[in-house]
């Protein structure tokens, strides 16, 4: 190759961008690298010939890249020819930085550094969630784990629901470099696009219009059936008469809801309910004894005389217990028992009713309900001794795979009082919504002797409640009015459809819409009318149309043509990046004001809207987003350590891991406390599952738990820790915890089934921590020996430096496994450990003393865990930047380029200058040039 | 390979006799199973479809009642085979064969198994390829009601590494299951009525128009885009356009009949792999597709997932061969159901491929040992059927060099399926002495 060529490229690229001043090292690429990579024949068919410092020509861009990555890993030139000296490594180093950088620079000013991108399933989801006003689950079940639930709800609705997901069948996005945000990645095939669309035509139909009737219930004395007559006796069922208040025409009289007075739980021992078909599937409660026969009953004056009707409603019989939990007289009546031994909860729940299902998919009366429940509490009026309970109020659906989620409003009833509960009955599978009513009794004085039964099977059972009637309306429309065309639209008025349209498409496409865009969908409604559909069908193609078309579906950006030559972004392409980023949902009415007014691009207003946005719910999508893949916690969802070595170990357990995690995070954004929390922290968030399993002397008070991170109904439940609440607890120094690096989901995530794993450990400290690049093992590097049964225990350490013997090997390893064994006290299920113990074979062999030290490459030395951690808070510039720029990585869609690298310093000093708060951190993320260009 | 069918005229012609000749099997095409509507049009080109069934087991299998000693023909079948026994001669195993390329380390199972393809290959993360299975529906075209069927003992696409599917597409999008044999049924067999038909078909032509219109738009947004844009674009083009296609082929089937199928041949129970494995039969009975992958579980679903940890204890390795044991016994019944179907002068076995097994191997040699992790070599790997369609039945096929690929086998089933064969991934040549 010769000398005055290359020469003459770089000086092109000189003169092309005063940033790439390479002229003067340039024989040092002749004097490394030329031999091999030159001539005829150049090793790995790469030849430097080729290579022009000129950034339009991609394949130079790219060829410059590998240079640097291969000088920055030190893999070449090869050990086994001419080392360059440390100063002619940094002005290699330095002449391929600026020639990359330069090149990236130019990309970026001719056609941007951001792809289009496709919504990834979250985006999509939330996107719709928030258009339509619609509690939505968010992504599909995770299957083949029985702990996990299956709906992931964030909301802020006032409400709460089980629905069919709309978006179970769209497939998770993939992780690539790191996230599932990578624009590269996100391709879209025809069966995706018809998740799509049909997600899209679900949430739509959930907007149509449903004309609501209004059912009563009112329950019956028990001798009542003999009173009814013939039309009334068909609408009794059970000891309720079913009344149809109002309704359009051809509304039954049945309203395909009706009581049951059973409890749900198979756990529960007293579960009690009348007699008659069994109302759904389930166990039902045990009898106490076998009904009386129907003569027996009207022998002993309790029974009726049989009517005739739909049903036959037949004689109660006698049971077990004073006061069961059955139709009373004129209520319901709902008996606290505390004495169950409910393994989910301490409280109780009764199932009042159920939704059925017709078989005919049409017939479905899914739809958003509205039930008014008149309910009396036992008072000390009525001879109550005891303090007056806690009203919870929970909807439940019971699905196919009987999953559930539930929707909590605590009330305290002192009186009779009127209870509304709105909720949603899907329109897909599952077979029934249970409305609950969840009694929550306070510790109440035993029975005194002599005291009336029924009080005293009352207080025995410490609470009750009477529903003396229920009301129930609906189904109306899932999607509120607010978020509905009006009828107006509906019916086809163009100047209606207009007014509505502009709106939404503002919301949808992330800009307002133009005049001839309206125009063309509003050209495409009528075409659809002529050819046969109805103005409201038309509508629901339009929106779909809308809705599937790129300027939802894909995130467009700078493509105004003579855009500004530095790529600025508009700011409506900022409102969106800042949405997607923050929320991972569209921007909201006050980002599209900002943006129509021209204020968004201006540091202090994007600051001041981050700052705003963090506070809002939807910002958890940072932590489920962001902090879930950053930390590889999908490592510890599939974690599955050997049952027969760590039996401690169980699902369930992982997923407290997981949650500890992503709840300690969240609680770093809520409070907008230091990122250097996460590397060393005196607090964490824990369920008792994981505070028993760490060993933690954990102390009240238990007044404040952690806002849930999924939905049960047990969640934010004053009182001790359970398994399904979450408290942050304060870590003493002997807890040995502290920082996601001491946390289950980090250590058992990068451990084996039968033994930790330093190498994994370490890894991820140098790569998510530390953020240094590796490169990958090269193929024949071999595996650490496992230990075979009856073998003389030898450390993990001893077999590991056997390894690192081979200098190939030690050229990673000696920057790996220093930071790994710094961690080799916590076991394989992340349990300290005094003593190495792993597994072989079906034996866990208790092993030598684990020493934690080790030497990093520059010569410092790592005693333990605290000095470790006391050398990454040393690395804390490292540490930010690296945070830096794989936040970046995340909003962006692609990772950051040589030419961004003064973008992350600069971000990292002004985290630095802020106590290293995590708002400052996003703060600087978005106000940062690669945010703000294309 | 592909025998041609016969057609009716032919016959007639041939025998120069009466009309009173029986319709047979092999001239009437399956999509119509209802003898009446099929014999109502004597033009339909008759058919013996060849079909291919490729069923996924997790984890591997206990590999000393997997293999069987002797290789060739007098091979014997090992002890988890054992519900097989009926069918040894229409059995092929094959052993030896390997995902070179897809050793991640991980349990990326499923995912590579009918890819043939390391989804984790390119060091950013994971991209999957077609599999095999799609390649075949796409070569068939639009011959059946459905171009493939997924099924599974799970719903849904899982996650990337630990795959609900085994199915992708040529984006390398992985093609959810459908876990119901219930839902499967009724949307399968169970005739819509009128109104349910009339309100299809309106939200076939719906959708089919916004597909339109998405082009139409998609010309005017062109111009404004820069190159890369452009060509995240041109996928989003391709999709418009794949699917306008396949809303075509659905609405060109909408109206006509679903076959009809007795109520007693409904799956027993409503998911299951005994009642999946119903569907599939009845389904490809029918001939509504003659392609279909099942799933029977996830690399990381439990037990099978601990018990191929097995680290050579025979308590596990016990566990597992029973679970193989129970697995194959499903598979028997499914084989049984194909050999007692007549079709043309042999069964539906016989121009049935069904190719069982997983993508992960517990040991080393074709025994267990001690192994504690998995491999993708030495695949444990079970062709059941295809006489009819070439396959040399009735043999232990053997692959010791430890450098087979498996998409070789892919290679040589495009051949049994009909189609002039291409290379498939690593896959260059057709599997020696299969077919």
């Amino acid at each position: 190759m010769s000398l005055a060529f290359l020469s003459a490229c770089l000086a092109s690229a000189v003169a092309a961008d005063p940033v790439a001043t390479v002229t003067a090292k340039e024989p040092l690429l002749q004097k490394y690298c030329v031999d091999c990579h030159g001539g005829s024949n150049p090793k790995a068919g790469f030849h430097l010939e080729n290579l022009r410092a000129d950034a339009d020509d991609p394949d130079s861009l790219n060829s410059w890249k590998l240079i640097h990555e291969q000088l920055s890993f030190a893999t070449m030139p090869p050990k086994t020819a001419d080392q360059p000296d440390a100063a002619d490594r940094a002005a290699l180093l330095d002449l391929s930085r600026r020639a990359v950088s330069a090149g990236q620079r130019r990309a970026h000013q001719a056609d941007g550094m951001n792809q289009a991108r496709r919504l990834t399933r979250e985006q999509f989801a939330n996107s719709l969630r928030d258009l339509f006003a619609v509690p939505l689950p968010i992504g599909g079940p995770k299957i083949g784990d029985p702990a996990r639930p299956t709906i992931r709800y964030e909301s802020n609705q006032s409400f709460d629901t089980m629905m069919d997901n709309p978006f179970a069948k769209i497939p998770e996005d993939a992780l690539v470099d790191g996230f599932n945000t990578t624009a590269s990645a996100l391709s879209l095939s025809a069966s995706l696009l018809t998740h799509f669309e049909n997600s899209i035509s679900t949430i739509l139909g959930w907007a149509d219009e449903r004309q609501a009737a209004h059912w009563r219930m009112t329950f019956l004395p028990l001798g009542a059936p003999g009173q009814l007559d013939a039309e009334e006796a068909g609408r009794w069922q059970d000891g309720v008469l079913y009344d149809l208040v109002s309704g359009p025409p051809g509304t039954p009289a049945m309203p395909g809801w009706r009581v049951l007075d059973t409890t749900n739980r198979p756990d529960r021992k007293r579960g009690i309910r009348p007699p008659g078909p069994e109302p759904m599937k389930g166990k039902p409660g045990k009898f106490a004894e076998k009904p009386k026969s129907d003569a027996a009953l009207a022998a002993a004056g309790s029974g009726a005389a049989i009517k005739p009707g739909k049903r036959n409603p037949g004689p109660r019989p006698v049971w077990e217990g004073a006061f069961p939990d059955q139709v009373m007289g004129t209520a319901l009546r709902l008996v606290a028992d505390n004495k169950s031994d409910f393994s989910v909860s301490d409280r109780l729940v009764w199932v009042i009713g159920a939704h059925e299902r017709p078989d005919q998919p049409d017939a479905r009366p899914y739809g958003r309900y509205r039930m008014e429940l008149r309910l009396k509490p036992i008072l000390p009026a009525d001879g109550w001794a005891g303090p007056v309970g806690r009203f919870r109020v929970a909807v439940l659906a019971g699905g196919e795979d009987s999953r559930n989620i539930y929707f909590l409003k605590d009330i305290e009833i002192v009186a009779p009082t009127t209870l509304t509960v709105e909720y949603i009955v899907g329109p897909q599978k599952s077979r029934g919504i249970i409305p609950y009513i969840n009694v929550a009794p306070p510790a109440l004085p035993e029975p005194s002797a002599g005291e009336d039964p029924v009080l005293a099977t009352a207080r025995q059972h410490r609470w009750a409640v009477d529903i003396e009637q229920i009301d129930l309306t609906g189904p109306f429309p899932i999607v509120p009015d607010s978020h509905r065309p009006p009828l107006a639209a509906r019916s086809g008025d163009r100047t209606a459809m207009t007014d509505w349209l502009r709106p939404f498409l503002g919301r949808a496409w992330r800009r307002p819409p133009t005049t001839a865009e309206i125009d063309h969908l509003l050209d495409f409604h009528g075409r659809m009318v002529t050819s046969g559909s109805t103005p409201s069908e038309a509508l629901n193609a339009t929106l779909s149309l809308a809705l599937l078309s790129p300027n939802f579906l894909y995130r467009l950006e700078g493509q105004t043509p003579g855009g500004p030559a530095d790529r600025q972004l508009n700011d409506h392409e900022i409102g969106a990046r800042l949405a997607f980023f923050v929320w991972s949902s569209l921007p909201d009415a006050e980002l599209l004001g900002l943006a129509a007014s021209g204020r968004l691009h201006d540091p202090a207003v994007l600051r001041a809207q981050v700052r705003r946005m963090l506070k809002d719910e939807r910002a958890y999508a940072l932590v489920n987003g962001f902090a879930r893949q950053w930390l590889r916690l999908d490592k510890i969802e599939s974690a599955a350590p050997d049952a027969k070595l760590y039996p401690r170990f169980s699902g369930a357990l992982g997923i407290s891991m997981r949650d500890e995690t992503l709840a300690f995070c969240n609680e770093i954004l809520r409070g907008d406390r230091s990122v250097l929390e996460l590397l060393d922290a005196d607090w964490t968030v824990l369920d008792k599952r994981l505070i028993d399993f760490y060993g933690i002397k954990a102390v009240g008070p238990w007044n404040d738990p952690i806002p849930p991170l999924r939905y049960s109904y047990m969640d934010r439940k004053p009182g001790p820790p359970s398994n399904e609440t979450l408290y942050k607890v304060p870590l003493r120094r002997e807890d040995r915890r502290g920082g996601v690096l001491t946390q289950g989901s980090v250590l058992v995530g990068n451990s084996k089934p039968n033994r930790t794993s330093p190498i994994h450990r370490g890894t991820f400290l140098l790569k998510s921590i530390l953020g240094d690049k590796l490169p990958k093992p090269p193929a024949d590097a071999g595996m650490i020996e496992e230990k075979s049964p009856g073998e003389v225990p030898q450390t993990l350490r001893q077999r590991l430096e056997q390894h690192r013997r081979n200098p190939t090997c030690n050229s990673c390893h000696e920057r790996i496994d220093p930071l790994g064994f710094a961690l080799e006290n916590y076991d394989a299920i992340g349990l300290w450990q005094d003593r190495e113990n792993s597994g072989s074979g079906d034996k866990l062999f208790v092993g030598g003393k684990i020493d934690p030290s080790g030497r990093l490459p520059d010569g410092r030395l790592i005693k333990d865990l605290n000095s470790l951690k006391g050398i990454l808070l040393d690395e804390r510039q490292r540490f930010i930047a690296n945070l830096a720029g794989q936040m970046l990585t995340y909003a962006l869609g692609r990772q950051p380029t040589l030419a961004d690298e003064p973008e992350i310093t600069a971000i990292r000093d002004q985290v630095l200058a802020a106590d290293c708060r995590l708002s400052a951190l996003i703060e600087g993320v978005v106000v940062s040039r690669p945010f703000l260009t294309k | 390979m592909n025998v041609p069918p016969l057609s009716r005229r032919t016959l007639l012609q041939a025998a120069g006799v009466s009309l009173a000749l029986p319709f047979l099997d092999a001239m009437r095409p399956l999509a119509a199973a209802d003898p009446k509507t099929a014999a109502a049009d004597p033009q339909t080109p008759a058919t013996t479809p060849a079909r291919a069934l490729f069923v996924y087991v997790s984890n591997g299998v206990t590999n000393e009642g997997w293999y069987p000693k002797a290789t060739g023909r007098d091979f014997q079948l090992a002890p988890s085979m054992s519900p097989l026994a009926d069918f040894r001669d229409q059995l092929t195993v094959i052993s030896g064969l390997s995902h070179y390329k897809c050793d991640t380390g991980a349990h990326t199972g499923g995912d590579c198994w009918l890819t043939g393809q390391n989804p984790n290959a390119g060091g950013r993360g994971y991209q999957n390829g077609i599999s095999i299975d799609q390649l075949l529906a796409d070569k068939l075209g639009e011959a059946t009601r459905l171009p493939s069927l997924q099924v599974g003992r799970f719903s849904g696409a899982g996650s990337p590494n630990n795959t609900g599917t085994i199915a992708f597409d040529r984006r390398g999008t992985p093609l959810p299951c459908e876990s119901s044999a219930k839902e499967l049924f009724q949307r399968l067999f169970v005739t819509d009525s009128q109104d349910a038909i009339e309100r299809q078909e309106a939200r076939l032509i719906q959708r089919r128009s916004i597909m339109d219109e998405l082009l139409g738009q998609m010309k005017q947004l062109d111009g404004q885009l820069g190159v890369a844009d452009r060509a995240r674009l041109d996928d989003y083009l391709t999709a418009v356009r794949t699917a306008e296609k396949q809303l075509e082929r659905d609405r060109s089937w909408l109206r006509k009949p679903k076959p009809a199928v007795a109520k007693e041949d409904a799956p027993a129970e409503a998911t299951g792999m005994p009642a999946l494995y119903q569907i599939l039969f009845l389904a490809f009975r029918a001939d509504l597709t003659r392609i279909a992958t099942c799933n029977e579980g996830l690399e990381q679903d439990s037990p099978r997932h601990q018990y191929s940890h097995h680290g050579g204890r025979e308590e596990n390795l016990t566990l597992m061969a029973d679970l193989d044991r129970e697995s194959l016994g499903h598979l028997a019944v499914f084989l049984k159901s194909l050999q007692d179907a007549k079709e043309g002068d042999g069964t539906m076995l016989d121009r049935t491929m069904v190719l069982y097994g997983s993508s992960l191997n517990n040991g080393h040699d074709f025994i267990s040992g001690t192994s504690d992790t998995h491999s993708h070599t030495k695949l444990p790997l079970l062709l059941a059927g295809g006489r009819g369609l070439g396959i040399k039945t009735g043999q232990h096929l053997m692959f010791p060099d430890d450098a087979t690929p498996m998409s070789n086998l892919f290679v040589s089933m495009q051949s049994a399926m009909g189609f002039a064969p291409e290379p498939f991934k690593q896959g260059k040549a057709p599997l020696a002495g299969l077919m």
